[in-house]
């Protein structure tokens, strides 16, 4: 049963192959006439990709970043109640945004930079050649002038 | 005493092509090799649009696959098929698969809009063709594309089932189970036709 079907078959596409004949074919020009594909397109556009995949890249590392902790600030501390019922002093200095206590206490541990840049600073009193010179390390202006300042 | 070097690949390939006189450059046929593109299409063009008339059906479909399948190769890789381990079965598969989309885009144009009235056939194709291979062939409609891809390959381009299996992609128990199913169709498609 089934050689006789397989036969049928084959007769049959047989049959229907052999009715194309090469001169019921449309002339048609060899695959040659057709302008190759040029490799620089093909390069542009694996370069295009490239540049696709590390701009993806790029977007997904920025956006998943695990947040460290936030950096920390020096904490600022609140004026002093005598600070704050007395008029600023007359003699800005640099540390005026950071009040000094008189005793160094825990708020007052700032990173070591920022330390730095403020006993490297002089005073504008020492500039003008005031009497009160800047001691090493902290900003020596703060509680005595400021006390002292009327 | 004999003084034995060996030269690096592309400047020996250069050296030999000067002595024999033939080019190196890309698309100049070869040779050792396979055929170039355009000996390839003289030598396969007929056979390969009588394999898409066996799928599509109409012959002026059949040659814009076969074009579209040798137009499609020689953009990929040139005139010099070296690249390509076996053309034969390159184009055999491509031309399967380029059938393959014709016959997917009639089913879904055929959706949308009813197909016209078949027109009556020629005289010389009735004249051709006897009344038992127009049953068949009316049968063979009746198949889904790979059952027809696989019942063409095995029964007119008689290719074996690992053939057929690696120009359809598919394993060779698909070829068998679909072969199988497809004989079946077709022996109640004929004794409905012929009781």
């Amino acid at each position: 049963m089934n050689a006789d079907l397989e036969q049928r078959l084959r007769s049959a596409l047989a049959a229907q192959a052999t009715r194309v004949t090469p001169d019921r074919l449309r002339p048609a020009l060899p695959p040659t006439a057709l302008p190759a594909r040029s490799p620089a397109p093909m390069l542009l556009r694996r370069a295009a990709w490239a540049a696709a995949a590390l701009l993806l890249v790029a977007v997904a590392v920025i956006t998943l970043r695990p947040t460290g902790p936030a950096p920390q600030h020096p904490t600022v501390v609140p004026p002093s109640p005598s600070g704050s019922s007395n008029p600023p002093s007359p003699l800005p200095s640099p540390s005026t945004s950071t009040p000094p206590s008189p005793t160094p206490s825990r708020s007052l541990s700032l990173p070591q930079s920022s330390s730095l840049s403020l006993s490297l600073s002089p005073s504008p009193a020492a500039l003008s050649g005031d009497s009160v010179a800047p001691s090493k390390g902290h900003v020596v202006a703060s509680p005595d002038t400021r006390s002292s300042a009327p | 005493m004999t003084l034995t070097f060996r030269l690096p690949w592309p400047l020996l390939r250069v050296l030999r092509s000067m002595l024999s006189g033939t080019a190196t450059s890309r698309g100049t046929p070869h040779r050792d090799g396979p055929p170039a593109i355009n000996e390839l299409y003289h030598a396969r063009r007929l056979s390969l649009v009588r394999l898409a008339v066996l799928m599509v059906d109409d012959l002026p479909t059949a040659e814009d696959v076969v074009q579209d399948v040798f137009a499609a190769l020689y953009q990929r890789h040139g005139a010099d098929l070296r690249a390509i381990a076996d053309p034969h079965a390159y184009l055999t598969a491509g031309v399967m698969n380029a059938s393959r989309s014709v016959l997917r885009r009639r089913r879904s144009a055929r959706a949308y809009v009813p197909p016209p009235a078949s027109p009556a056939p020629a005289a010389e194709d009735e004249a051709l063709l006897p009344e038992e291979d127009q049953e068949v062939l009316a049968a063979l409609a009746r198949l889904t594309v790979r059952q027809r891809q696989v019942v063409v390959l095995r029964y007119w381009s008689e290719l074996s089932e690992r053939e057929i299996a690696e120009a359809l992609h598919v394993s060779r128990g698909t070829v068998k189970s679909t072969a199988n199913r497809a004989l079946t169709i077709l022996r109640d498609a004929l004794s409905e036709a012929r009781p």
